[in-house]
């Protein structure tokens, strides 16, 4: 697929849930898919599930996402969730990028309760892609940060 | 301190020798180039970029101007890679041949000063990063990185880099944090997503990116996800820097943002995905809105002020 050909997408962030899946089948809209790194959950959760609910989606990387809102290419981001605070609400890594990305172009945000994952990834920083490691260095600890769950606070999800 | 990406095409008496950047880190191994269609193969095959790809174009003109103009050569390379800004190498080129220059003279004039403008810019921004300097980059600014971290510890001014990975390729993992721990450089790798996470956190007080293409409103064109961190940045109040050349007067819309070939987004993963439908803009583009200062290189005598 070509940026030409994608007119009114949706992202989609963190693991989609059956109840997002039947509300994106239901809207009908290409999904953009992005791979969510370090776990590539996009890759080997989101897109088979759309797949398999005949939903039209395209793949893409992470950093790939500001261009397409910059476009105009999308106009609403779904946001799946690990769990909620006092405050905010705390998704996968990444989420806050989403989700301020979203804000800056003035792109709708819908927050749903993630899905369960059925993957398994042993990537856990940008060390390693599934599994295979491009740091030569061998105590990487002292030389990335591991992927944790970020918080969004509620001020930036207004 | 050094790194092969400084220079990582050379010319040799009849042929060009070429890094294979996609190799990199596990392995350091250069491509001999003797003919046009082989340099062009390189260029298309991502082999080279960015430097590279500017030296694979000068050098090309060396060995091949005297079967194929320069004109055609900018156009076979234009081909290759749309976003790149090959006319103005060729332009540069002509204005010196006008002055009796060889095409070899030319091109190594060029090499020579490239490299001072380089420190020289390097020497500029220094001065201007806060101390300590935490600075945030993507993707691979052959070496200039270096030069940079040399500047600033003539300044006593300590500094981290911290590294997007920049998916698909991977420049940020495999080039930028391969070549600054390989100098014993202080640096952290981090997905591309985590940027915000870590502009949120004050680990980072300064954002530094390339740019494969500029305006002379500010306007630059660089590695897919720069756009991204300058608008992050603009938000948390960092300041962007992007490291710019021969900026053009030119409407920044008009730049053509090459779409590279869907199984390039899955670059370094096992399996079939070749029914995924999957979209690779290899640039953004940044407005100048949201850049801070664009830090150019100057001209070659300005450099030699610095030296």
């Amino acid at each position: 697929m070509k940026l030409v050909d994608i007119n009114k997408a949706v992202v989609v962030w963190g693991p989609i849930s059956q109840e997002g899946l039947k509300i994106l089948k239901k809207e009908g809209h290409l999904v953009v898919v992005a791979e969510n790194r370090p776990s590539l959950l996009g890759l080997y959760h989101n897109l088979p599930l759309l797949k398999e609910a005949d939903i039209e989606t395209v793949y893409c990387t992470d950093n790939t996402l500001g261009f397409l809102f910059d476009k105009g290419k999308v106009f609403k981001t779904y946001l799946f969730y690990r769990d909620k605070s006092q405050e905010g609400l705390i998704g996968m890594c990444g989420s806050l990028y989403i989700v301020l990305l979203s804000k800056l172009h003035k792109i709708p945000l819908t927050t749903m309760v993630a899905g369960k994952v059925r993957i398994e990834n042993s990537d856990k920083s940008a060390a390693t892609l599934r599994g295979k490691d491009f740091v030569l260095e061998e105590n990487t600890q002292d030389y990335i940060i591991e992927a944790d769950d970020e918080l969004v606070e509620w001020e930036v999800l207004a | 301190m050094k790194s092969p990406l400084l220079f990582p095409v050379q010319l040799r008496d009849k042929s060009i020798v070429v890094l294979d950047e996609t190799l990199l880190p596990f392995k350091e191994e250069y491509i001999t180039v003797t003919t046009l269609n082989e340099a062009l193969l390189v260029l298309g095959e991502m082999k080279t970029r960015s430097l590279g790809q500017v030296l694979l174009f000068l050098y090309c003109c060396v060995l091949f101007e005297r079967k194929v103009s320069i004109d055609e050569i900018v156009h076979r390379f234009k081909e290759k890679r749309p976003t790149f800004d090959f006319a103005v190498l060729g332009e540069i080129l002509k204005i010196q041949i006008e002055q009796d220059l060889t095409v070899k003279q030319a091109v190594g004039n060029f090499v020579k000063g490239f490299d001072a403008l380089r420190r020289a810019r390097a020497k500029r921004l220094a001065e201007i990063l806060p101390c300590p300097a935490h600075i945030l980059t993507i993707c691979n600014v052959n070496g200039e990185l270096i030069y940079l971290y040399e500047e600033l510890r003539k300044l006593n001014k300590p500094a981290r880099f911290i590294v997007c990975e920049t998916r698909p390729y991977l420049q940020g993992s495999r080039l930028t944090f391969w070549e600054l721990r390989k100098n014993n450089i202080c640096c952290t790798l981090i997905c591309d997503s985590q940027a915000a996470g870590i502009m949120k956190a004050k680990g980072v007080n300064c954002v530094i990116t390339g740019a494969d293409r500029a305006t002379i409103k500010g306007d630059v064109v660089n590695k897919i996800g720069t756009y991204s961190l300058a608008r992050l940045a603009r938000y948390f109040n960092i300041p962007f820097y992007p490291l710019t050349q021969y900026p053009r007067d030119i409407d920044v819309a008009s730049i053509e943002i090459e779409e590279r070939p869907k199984p390039e987004v899955f670059m370094y993963l096992d399996g079939d995905f070749s029914r995924i439908d999957a979209l690779y803009p290899s640039f953004d583009i940044t407005k100048a809105e949201f850049v801070t200062r664009c830090i150019e290189l100057e001209t070659y005598n300005e450099a030699c002020r610095y030296q």
